[in-house]
This record gives C-alpha cells, sequence and structure tokens, in this order.
C-alpha cells in the first residue's frame, strides 16, 4: 500500500476534477429554494425525477406554486389529482387557474390545507372550461380546509344573476385579506357537459355538498382589508351583513350594478368600517348627486383615494371633489364631462397631500384637460406628487404643420402667435413641473393608435353630430398644442425631476427623440428607465411601471 | 484601514475594509469589534475558496448595495448574469459548491445569487437524465417510482 501525502497546493484540484463527486446535491435546503426560485416549472418537474434526494428537495418547489392556465396542463393535472393531490396537498400554497372546474379538484384534496392565495380568473376563451359558473359548494369547501388563505380572486365575465353570494360570504376564512370579486356568477351545483366527460368520474361525484345549507350565516369578525365586488352582486340583507362583518376594510371597489345604494352603503362605512381610506366606483348609472354624496360621506375617515369612473359628474360632485382637495392621496378619474381646465388647476393648487392624479382622457371628449395657460396662473401644492397623467394643451405651436396627412393646423393657437411666445408658456409650464421633485411618473401623453382615435371620431360622430363641430380633429393620432419636449423649449427647466422613472409622451409632436434631448436627460434623470414617444414605436411596455 | 482575513488552513488576506465589508457577516463584525486590526478567522472557509471570493468582491466593491424587494415574484426573476460574473463562475463543481456555501455563510448575497444562477442555468431544459449527468448523481428510483412521479408533474412539463 502507497502511503500518499499529496502537497497542500495539490491536494482540492486535481483530485475532484477525477472523482466527480456529487457535491451539488449536499448544498443545504435554502440554497435549492434558491436555486428552484430560478427554475420554470417545466424544470422543476425534471428535477424531481432526477433521484430521490432530488424528489425530497425540489418536490416542494414545484407543489408551492400551480399555474393551471392552458386546457392541456388542467386536463393533466386532473388526471393524475386524486392520487397526486394525497401526496402532495400540503405543499400547495399558491394556485392560480382558468378553470373552474379545478376548484372541484381541489375539493377533492382533503390535506390541501394550507393555501396562501387562489385565484381563479377567465382567459376569455370560450372554448375552455372558463366560462363556467363556480361552484360555490367547492368553493366554499376549499375555503373551509383554508383558514390561512389571504387572497381570493375570482374572475368571471359572466353576469346572469347572482343568488348564492350569501353562500360565498359565510365561507370567508377569517383571516382572508384581498377578496376581489369580478363579474362573477356563483352557481350551487355545476352539470358537467358534455366537454367535461375525460376527466372522469370524480368530478362528478359530489360528495358533501351541504356544509352551509340551512345554517344561520356567521358573525365573527373578517379581517379583509381589500375587497372589490364588480359584478351582479345583490346588494341585499346578506350583503350587507357581510360588509358590517368586514371592520378592518381599508380599500373598496364597488361596480357593475346600476343600483348600488348609496345611502345605505354610506351609513354602513361610517358605522361599521372605521379604517376605510379608498374606493374605486364604476357605476354608469349615477347621478350628480349620486356621486357627489359617495365623495363627501364616504367612510369615517373620509376618502383617501377616490378612483372614479363613470355617471354624470356635475357641478355638486365637481364641488365635493374641491372640497377634499387639501385631504385626498389619490385621484383618479375617467368621465364624458370630467374637470374643466380651471378646476383641474384649482384642485392641484389644494391638494397639499395629493401622491397621484390620473386624469384619463376619454375620446373624444376634450374635457378633463390642462390648458397651458391655467397651468402658469397659480402654484400647484401638490408637491409630493409621484404619479402624474394629464393631458396639458393649447401651447401655441406655430412650428407645426402638418400638411402630409390631408390637413394644415389651423386656427389661432398656430397662425396668430409667434415661437417666442410659445417657448414663454412652455418655459413656465416645464417650471410647474419641475418643481415635483417626488414624481416618478409622468404622462402627458395619449395612449391610443391613430386607427383607434379615427374610429372612435367616427362612431362618435354617428352618435351625436353635435360633438364634433368645434373639435380640432387630430391627423394621425398626434396630440397638437402640446409641449414640445425641447431644450429649445426650455425643458431644461425640468431638471428637478431626478426621481422620474416613466415617461409617457405618446402621440405628442414631441422634440424628445433627438439627441440632445436624450443627451440632456440621461444625465438629468438619472432614474428614468422607461420612456414612450409614439405608438408606433411602442417597444417598451409601459406597464412595468405602471402602478393603476 | 485594511482587515485581515485568516482562512481555515490558516492562510491570512489583506484586504481593503470596503472590500471585506461586502460580506455582512464580516461588516457586523467589525461595527461589533469596533475599530481594531486583530485578524478575523474564517474557519468555514479555505483558502483557495477565500482568494475567489475576495476576487469576487474586488470587482464589485463600488456596487450599490442591494436592497431586498421582498414582493419579487421569485418566479419571475431574471437568470441574466452578466459577462464578468459569468467567467468568474467558470470553475469546475466543487469550486462552485464552495462558492454558494461561502457566500451563504458569509453573507454575500450577490455572490449567492449568482452561484444560484449559474447551478439553475445548468439545470435549465435538461432531462432528469441529463441531469443527472452534468451533477455525476445515481438514479435511485425503480422505473414505476420514476413513472408515477412523471404522471403526478405532468401537468407543469412544456411550460
Amino acid at each position: 500500500m502507497i502511503n500518499y501525502h499529496p502537497s497542500p497546493l495539490l491536494r482540492v484540484q486535481p483530485f475532484t476534477a477525477f472523482t466527480l463527486r456529487d457535491c451539488i446535491s449536499q448544498l443545504p435546503v435554502e440554497m435549492h429554494s434558491e436555486i428552484a426560485s430560478f427554475l420554470s416549472p417545466n424544470d422543476l418537474a425534471a428535477c424531481v425525477r432526477v433521484n430521490k434526494t432530488w424528489f425530497a428537495l425540489y418536490n416542494r418547489e414545484l407543489w408551492r406554486t400551480i399555474d393551471i392556465l392552458d386546457k392541456q396542463a388542467f386536463y393533466r393535472f386532473a388526471y393524475a389529482a386524486p392520487a397526486a393531490l394525497v401526496r402532495n396537498g400540503h405543499l400547495m400554497r399558491d394556485v392560480q387557474t382558468e378553470h373552474y372546474l379545478l376548484v372541484r379538484i381541489l375539493a377533492l384534496g382533503h390535506n390541501c390545507t394550507r393555501l396562501r392565495s387562489l385565484q381563479i380568473c377567465s382567459n376569455g376563451d370560450e372554448n375552455t372550461q372558463a366560462l363556467q359558473p363556480v361552484d360555490i359548494d367547492f368553493l366554499a369547501k376549499v375555503l373551509q380546509r383554508n383558514p390561512g388563505l389571504e387572497l381570493l380572486y375570482v374572475h368571471d365575465p359572466t353576469t346572469a344573476p347572482n343568488a348564492h353570494q350569501a353562500r360565498l360570504f359565510a365561507a370567508i376564512p377569517p383571516g382572508l385579506v384581498d377578496l376581489i370579486l369580478h363579474g362573477t356568477e356563483f352557481q350551487q351545483s355545476y352539470q358537467p357537459t358534455e366537454g367535461d366527460h375525460t376527466i372522469g368520474a370524480f368530478i362528478t361525484t359530489t360528495g358533501d355538498t351541504d356544509i352551509l345549507m340551512d345554517k344561520d350565516p356567521p358573525t365573527f369578525p373578517l379581517g379583509l382589508e381589500t375587497l372589490a365586488l364588480v359584478g351582479c352582486f345583490d346588494y341585499n340583507h346578506a350583503l350587507f351583513q357581510f360588509l358590517s362583518r368586514c371592520q378592518s376594510l381599508q380599500h373598496i371597489e364597488l361596480g357593475g350594478r346600476e343600483d348600488i345604494p348609496v345611502q345605505g352603503l354610506c351609513s354602513l362605512f361610517q358605522r361599521a368600517c372605521p379604517n376605510l381610506i379608498s374606493l374605486r366606483l364604476t357605476v354608469p348609472s349615477y347621478n350628480d348627486t349620486h356621486l357627489a354624496d359617495m365623495i363627501s360621506s364616504g367612510s369615517v375617515r373620509g376618502w383617501r383615494h377616490l378612483h372614479l369612473q363613470g355617471g354624470d359628474l356635475g357641478p355638486l360632485s365637481r364641488q365635493a371633489l374641491l372640497q377634499r382637495a387639501g385631504t385626498l392621496e389619490s385621484l383618479g378619474l375617467e368621465f364624458w364631462d370630467s374637470l374643466s381646465s380651471a378646476e383641474i388647476q384649482q384642485f392641484l393648487c389644494l391638494a397639499s397631500q395629493l401622491r397621484k392624479f390620473v386624469m384619463e382622457p376619454v375620446l373624444p371628449s376634450t374635457s378633463g384637460r390642462l390648458h397651458a395657460r391655467d397651468v402658469i396662473r397659480s402654484r400647484w401644492a401638490c408637491q409630493s406628487l409621484e404619479v402624474l397623467k394629464v393631458v396639458i394643451d393649447q401651447i401655441p405651436r406655430p412650428d407645426l404643420c402638418e400638411r402630409t396627412n390631408g390637413r394644415p393646423l389651423e386656427g389661432a393657437l398656430h397662425e396668430g402667435s409667434s415661437m417666442e411666445e410659445s417657448f414663454q408658456i412652455q418655459q413656465r409650464v416645464y417650471e410647474q413641473l419641475g418643481r415635483l421633485g417626488q414624481l416618478r411618473m409622468l404622462d402627458l401623453g395619449i395612449s391610443m393608435r391613430a386607427q383607434e382615435w379615427n374610429d372612435v371620431i367616427y362612431e362618435a360622430e354617428v352618435a351625436s353630430e353635435t360633438v364634433f363641430l368645434d373639435l380640432d380633429r387630430p391627423q394621425q393620432g398626434r396630440q397638437y398644442e402640446c409641449l414640445s419636449f425641447t431644450l429649445e423649449s426650455g425643458l431644461g427647466w425640468m431638471a428637478g425631476l431626478g426621481k422620474l422613472e416613466a415617461l409617457q409622451l405618446q402621440n405628442m409632436a414631441v422634440g424628445f427623440e433627438n439627441w440632445e434631448e436624450q443627451q440632456w436627460a440621461e444625465q438629468n434623470w438619472t432614474c428614468l428607465s422607461v420612456v414612450l414617444t409614439r405608438e408606433e414605436d411602442g417597444l417598451i411596455d409601459l406597464t412595468a411601471v405602471e402602478e393603476w | 484601514m485594511p482587515v485581515i482575513l485568516v482562512s481555515s488552513d490558516a492562510q491570512e488576506f489583506k484586504v481593503d475594509k470596503e472590500v471585506a465589508e461586502r460580506s455582512i457577516l464580516i461588516k457586523n463584525m467589525l461595527e461589533d469589534v469596533g475599530e481594531s486590526d486583530s485578524p478575523i478567522p474564517l474557519p468555514n472557509v479555505t483558502a483557495a475558496v477565500l482568494t475567489k471570493v475576495i476576487e469576487y468582491c474586488e470587482h464589485h466593491r463600488n456596487d450599490p448595495v442591494q436592497v431586498p424587494d421582498e414582493t419579487d415574484d421569485p418566479r419571475k426573476r431574471s437568470n441574466d448574469i452578466e459577462e464578468w460574473d459569468m467567467k468568474f463562475m467558470q470553475v469546475d463543481q466543487e469550486m462552485l459548491f464552495e462558492i454558494i456555501l461561502a457566500a451563504n455563510y458569509l453573507d454575500i448575497k450577490p455572490l449567492l445569487d449568482v452561484g444560484c444562477k449559474t447551478v439553475a442555468n445548468i439545470i435549465k431544459g435538461k432531462t432528469p437524465e441529463e441531469i443527472r449527468k452534468a451533477f455525476n448523481i445515481v438514479n435511485d428510483f425503480t422505473p414505476e417510482e420514476e413513472a408515477q412521479i412523471k404522471k403526478e408533474n405532468e401537468w407543469a412539463e412544456d411550460r
């Protein structure tokens, strides 16, 4: 036997190079979790078949997050489910699917008890099971087994009357934080259609479905912080009883029904939901008084965040908004007849707490836009603003004359004004914007393709010919009479926007594509990562930083 | 002021404080001890590995400190590795294993990430058999067991 003493230098490298020890398997479990976080489900499915050690390391990672989005994956899951759920149900944490029948399969898994999130959304494909109503008894059973569930999201585009909402509300676990129900229809027991037979008999053996039948609704308080009820919910006793249990509620979204009762809701919010600060409302049938009541009464603390869409934003509700300006932290409006330019300016001059302001343009309406001459009239109070979306127009731009597409730009703003005047106004607008040192996102553009723009104008013209008589109809969807974003026009005044991350100038006639302006932006706006200037080159997706 | 690090095999390494403090473990130690020039023993790291780790920290001495973002979806994390790191990680698997362990022990999150990404990139797109070959792993499943596991997890395939 040779007594072998390797020198220290040779000790490590050559030896391991030849033995090829399986060292990776011996990394601590946490390291494998870390590695798994960089792998796709497909890769994880390969890992679990490597050997018993790897099965133990990677099976928990594979089953932690279940995304059953396509039909094929759903059927494969369904076939294996009876055995697989027994072995792996306890590993499941987050489930996302576009197949409502998956709820039935989950209900089979007696040890599937540790879910954190369940998201059932529709892919809008009518050929899948997605459009079948959610089976309330099975969903209730899944909810009952999973007291740790934090998020439940159900989306269904169907809009049939909903008779079973009370059964769902009764099953909501006390720890649920977010409940998002969009266009949801619940049905007591779903009869499988022909296409479902392939899934097998276990789908149709319903088992005990009477867990919630003929019981009084529970009264224990719920931990819900976010609630969205968008769809055909009945605003009946059951719903109000449910809402009165949501004492921790902070954010609520309502919509989809025309008869959502304003007075009843406002008094319930004041009585039962002391922490409610945020409202998102989409009720096209609300009149001015409804909206004004919603805006000014709301919760006991008053609204900090309002996002309103549809209905008649008349003088009462506009006045109510201006009265709330001092305490609102975010405001989003999407109305055909929105705030006037003077009202927007007044709001921004009053809203000292404002962090987010979104004035969504509803084309081809020209309301809800801010005129440059109003912008420069007085100083904004919203110095903490982080997100600003508003169209600023009526800036003289005699430099523009687009004859190539038929119509020359005409009118007082183009013919009667000088470039000097244009630069003076632009400078002062840049100055106002440049004071918003916290701004992360600035959206001055109109994100709509030229074709869509023309379509919407054409359709609206057919519907109502008066709307467009004095509209300066845009060619090629470009927004004229806007800031030109050139150094020559005074862009330098916006050097203070050091935190700007995203800039949206879609469909504006801007010079920001020039090299000088880009250089300047790189030096001054060091956080800027997304710039969108034209729809045609919309290669960069603004939604990466979008928050609303 | 330089800091002296001592590997498990008693080799001393003199490095700038700024470089050593890429390791949160060492940074915390230095903060606890205060101003002192006594050497810092690292009993879990050999000289060969420590040399590599210091090389990494030297190269990344001016990187901004990573802020851990809890909200990131772990499944959507990028697998991109920058070019220098990629070259740096071209080592045998034993060294890769040692670097990951050392990065974990010394609490150098970016190095740990690069190490785990490197392993993940080896796994990516491979069949179970190819993974076994890549890491020299012995299959201890019976064919029936493997078929059963394959069937249970087919929903995750092709994605």
